[in-house]
């Protein structure tokens, strides 16, 4: 029997349309699903060299001093088993690197009609906001070595190619050949998720045994989800999302052994004035109130200073964006 | 296609809100040049042939590798002081490395568009597009190059080194042997046969720089 008033779901209420009245347009999942993101960076690896914190050093900036010691000179014969040779002597080579650091930041703004609405738990609050500022410091650092990495010097392959072994080879040949004996290992090159696939044509299209049959080969063919790639050649190969874009259309990825990058950092301490703040690991989380407008600022800070100490170290490796 | 130049909707009021490009803000930046880092590409131009006459000829030439450098505060020795940055202390390590700056005011590069949570800096040769949901950037590759020679008729930029040109040889000659012992395979042969043509390519550019200087980016 055909019913002139059924109760439907759909929205017009005027014929027995519950949608928004006696049920919801939509059910919002109780967790809170991540976005894809990136926040893998080398900081905690022996890569990246840190060069302490700024804290009560009475400066912003921290010179890397390096010297010529332990066989960076070598001795010379005399002219006679007699002869003097105090007109001979050997002036110290000596160098230095700068880090600046410098403030790095990020604010959310949030009502509290917001705040309050939420499930409770793990639903996004301030609380919440002030936790996911750790994860943002990460993908800031990863941001930042990727930019000082885009100076170094020594540069292989282009900006017109798509990365292959060859130019990889080439890297590591750079890395090799740096000025005196070579900068020792280990390697690790960062490439940006195009590049690496790249890579893993080119790897895919070598026929000569000593590269198409290696296991490394194999085990960076296979896909992982992290950002370890695999160990190539004797280079560990990282995928990351923060490689810099140059403006010539290509990717700035980079190969590095120890001291080629260094690190500094500092972080507020005793802060005055601040009822609420929260020490993140090297950054610091702090909600400002502003009850006029019943909302609550979460201001996350660090200081950070990323930047080249050995040129020789490093070397870029361009391929096409 | 989204043309993000030319962004107004005829029947609003115009407002203050700027159309912002889809893609996340990054810092300004200028070129510079390593004499170390030059790249192949191969020219068409107009050369007199041994009678006088003009004739089309295609020709190799090396041209600058360009790194763009971004100014963040906390890399490389840059800092924020007050509302500006200062990188002095890069510009002066880079200097002592031998780079060349190319002053983004005097040459004109560098173009800003509106963006995510600030300004997207990228240089006049990439044009952005959106398709879809995604950024299409199309890069102006043959532009880029003819300001390279530019930059190089002018003496903006000094000419090669033929000692240091050569070191890309040496690499080349490396990807060449790798591939010798298996030029049977077709695929192979024919990989092998563009690198070499490349090699003929860079020899003749380098000679070519050794010969004229910069007279060799004529064409």
């Amino acid at each position: 029997m055909a019913t002139t008033k059924p109760i439907t779901f759909d929205n017009v209420s005027a014929s027995g349309g519950m949608v928004d009245i006696l049920r919801l347009s939509a059910m919002i999942s109780q967790e809170i699903n991540l976005l894809l993101k990136d926040n893998s960076n080398l900081r905690n690896t022996p890569l990246l060299s840190y060069q302490g914190s700024i804290n009560g050093s009475g400066s912003d900036t921290i010179r890397v001093r390096q010297a010529g010691l332990d066989g960076y000179d070598s001795m010379a014969s005399a002219t006679s088993e007699i002869s003097d040779e105090s007109g001979n002597t050997t002036a110290l080579t000596i160098n230095s690197a700068d880090l600046v650091a410098a403030r790095q930041y990020i604010i959310y703004e949030m009502s509290d009609l917001s705040s309050m609405s939420g499930f409770g738990g793990s639903d996004i609050d301030p609380f919440r906001i002030a936790q996911s500022i750790a994860g943002s410091y990460e993908t800031r650092f990863a941001q930042l070595t990727g930019a000082a990495a885009a100076s170094f010097t020594t540069t292989a392959g282009l900006n017109t190619t798509t990365l292959s072994v060859d130019d990889f080879f080439d890297g590591i040949f750079a890395l090799e050949k740096a000025s005196i004996g070579g900068s020792p290992g280990p390697y690790a090159a960062v490439l940006a998720p195009k590049a690496l696939t790249e890579l893993q044509d080119s790897l895919r299209n070598e026929t000569g045994n000593a590269v198409s049959r290696m296991q490394s080969s194999m085990d960076m063919l296979s896909a992982k989800g992290e950002n370890y790639a695999g160990n190539l050649f004797g280079v560990d190969v990282y995928r990351s999302a923060h490689v810099s874009e140059n403006s010539s259309s290509g990717f700035d990825n980079y190969l590095i052994s120890p001291m080629a990058l260094g690190f500094i950092d500092g972080i507020p301490q005793g802060v005055r004035g601040s009822s609420d703040l929260l020490s993140l690991g090297k950054c610091v989380v702090e909600f400002d109130r502003r009850p006029m407008s019943a909302k609550t600022f979460i201001v996350g800070h660090a200081y950070l200073g990323l930047g080249i100490i050995q040129d020789d170290r490093g070397v870029k490796l361009l391929s096409k964006r | 296609m989204t043309d993000y130049t030319k962004y107004a909707q005829p029947w609003e009021q115009k407002t203050d809100v700027q159309t912002r490009i889809p893609k996340a803000a990054n810092s300004r930046f200028f070129f510079a040049h390593n004499p170390e880092n030059w790249e192949l590409k191969i020219i068409e131009g107009i050369v007199m042939n041994d009678e006088g006459k003009k004739k089309k000829q295609k020709i190799p030439m090396l041209l600058p590798v360009l790194s763009s450098i971004h100014e963040i505060p906390g890399v490389n020795g840059t800092r924020a002081v007050g509302s500006r940055i200062d990188s002095s202390i890069m510009r002066t390590n880079l200097l002592d490395q031998g780079w060349t700056m190319l002053d983004p005011v005097q040459h004109d590069y560098v173009r800003v568009y509106p963006a995510h949570k600030g300004n997207y800096h990228t240089s006049k040769w990439i044009k952005l597009e959106k398709v879809g949901k995604r950024v299409i950037e199309h890069f102006d590759a043959d532009g880029f190059d003819l300001w390279r020679i530019e930059l190089m008729k002018t003496g903006a930029l000094n000419t090669p080194h033929p000692q240091i040109a050569s070191i890309r040889l040496i690499s080349m000659s490396r990807a060449m042997a790798r591939l010798e012992r298996d030029q049977h395979i077709p695929e192979v042969a024919n990989r092998l046969k563009s690198k070499q043509i490349e090699l003929k390519n860079t020899k003749s550019a380098i000679a070519r720089v050794d010969k004229m200087g910069k007279l060799a980016y004529e064409h």
